[in-house]
């Protein structure tokens, strides 16, 4: 990779980012940010681990994911009921926060990121890729279903004192999900993907200035 | 020591362009291009008085309302803490209690602080407040937790007469409190913490 200028995010001090082999990692000399990640075929393992990701999210949207019983009455709920309570109107801004933030905002994420990865591979770079790439970056510090995770573990303790409880199938896919969603969390580095997009920009530019002369 | 805005230049902070000082939006994504101003910090102030004003209602209203078997009891946070305390659950106890209490206050505090800093005094050690202000974006979305825990239990133990939970007003105001903290984290620019005093006095005088 080309040796481009670049100023640290966090702390504005300019600098070039050498070559980096495989595992590598570059830092701001001043203030430690980790500017960039560099690992071997990080764009397909970013492709496959969002793939993967979204069919284990399908998955665990669809099976029982927590069930409680008291006294011989059951109550089992999926993943959607799980988060969605209808009985009143001030649940409904909580209601709302919450899907978007634990189930919404991943599933866009990862939705960008496979759409992402296909441009860059396609001969033509697709419609909207730096307005989707734009807008993962914006979306990606929102992401909180590892939080839901912890909260379900957490009431699961609470209420396994007073009464039954048990996960479902679908809790396992949801374990699966994170596992997966982290993953592509890790492969997916701001400056190599910038850098990608802008030498395919120029790449496309030359081919078509060929084919006009 | 050579910045980006000695060279006359400005870091888009989605695409990482450079861009010339005196442009508005990134050349390459649109985005919206932040100079150094003090000014900036204002915005941050705001939305971190919103979340003190929102953090009391959030400690003192009732987040959770169990009617067992026909009898209410409603608890705050702090109560939900020392009740879960009391059961013997001491490692959930911990978690919450650090999660939704010790975390946002101590979040709330060095982000005014650090702001503080910045406008008046100047800042002392860069690299512990960076250090901070990284600490700060990085666990403040794990406050959200007590929010989740309460909105599953709604949804898991409710088995009409005999037991029942319902979400109080409380958490409404703590998830705003997280929306509003997190926002104020995410305006605040930590390139002021590095930005040479010199530079910031031209700044503010012009």
């Amino acid at each position: 990779m080309k040796k481009r200028h670049i100023a640290c995010h966090d702390c504005d001090l300019l600098m070039q980012i050498p070559a980096l082999k495989h595992r590598e990692q570059a830092s701001c000399p001043r203030c430690g940010y980790v500017l960039t990640q560099f690992y071997q075929h990080a764009q397909s393992k970013l492709f496959v681990s969002a793939i993967t990701a979204l069919v284990f999210l399908t998955f665990s949207l669809k099976f029982p994911f927590i069930s409680f019983s008291l006294n011989g009455n059951e109550n089992s709920l999926t993943l959607l009921e799980s988060i969605l309570s209808y009985e009143s109107l001030s649940y409904l801004f909580i209601s709302a926060l919450l899907i978007v933030t634990a189930i919404i905002i991943p599933l866009c994420f990862l939705l960008s990121a496979i759409y992402i990865t296909w441009s860059f591979d396609s001969k033509n770079l697709r419609p909207f890729t730096s307005q989707l790439l734009k807008l993962t970056l914006l979306i990606k510090p929102w992401n909180m279903a590892e939080i839901f995770l912890l909260g379900v573990i957490i009431s699961f303790i609470k209420v396994q004192t007073m009464a039954n409880i048990e996960f479902g199938a679908s809790f396992a896919f949801y374990l699966l999900f994170i596992a997966s969603l982290s993953s592509t969390f890790f492969y997916f580095d701001r400056y190599q993907l910038w850098s990608l997009y802008q030498l395919k920009m120029k790449k496309c530019a030359r081919q078509e200035q060929y084919a006009n002369s | 020591m050579q910045t980006a805005k000695k060279q006359q230049l400005c870091q888009c902070p989605i695409c990482l362009t450079l861009n010339p000082i005196s442009y508005k939006f990134c050349e390459q994504c649109h985005a919206h291009l932040s100079d150094m101003s003090p000014f900036i910090i204002q915005k941050t102030l705001a939305l971190l008085l919103t979340s003190y004003i929102l953090f009391i209602p959030a400690n003192f209203l009732p987040m959770m309302t169990t009617t067992l078997l026909g009898v209410k009891t409603s608890s705050t946070i702090l109560g939900g803490v020392i009740l879960l305390w009391h059961h013997g659950s001491y490692l959930v106890a911990t978690i919450i209690f650090l999660a939704s209490i010790v975390i946002p206050i101590g979040k709330l505090l060095t982000l005014t602080w650090l702001c503080y800093e910045i406008k008046y005094k100047g800042v002392s050690s860069k690299k512990k407040s960076h250090t901070s202000y990284q600490i700060v974006e990085l666990i403040g979305k794990w406050s959200m937790i007590d929010v989740y825990v309460v909105l599953i239990l709604v949804a898991l133990v409710n088995l009409g007469v005999i037991i029942n939970i319902e979400a109080g007003i409380a958490a409404v105001a703590f998830s705003g409190f997280v929306i509003t903290s997190m926002l104020a984290a995410i305006t605040f620019d930590p390139r002021l913490i590095w930005q040479p005093e010199t530079e910031r006095v031209n700044d503010s005088t012009k």
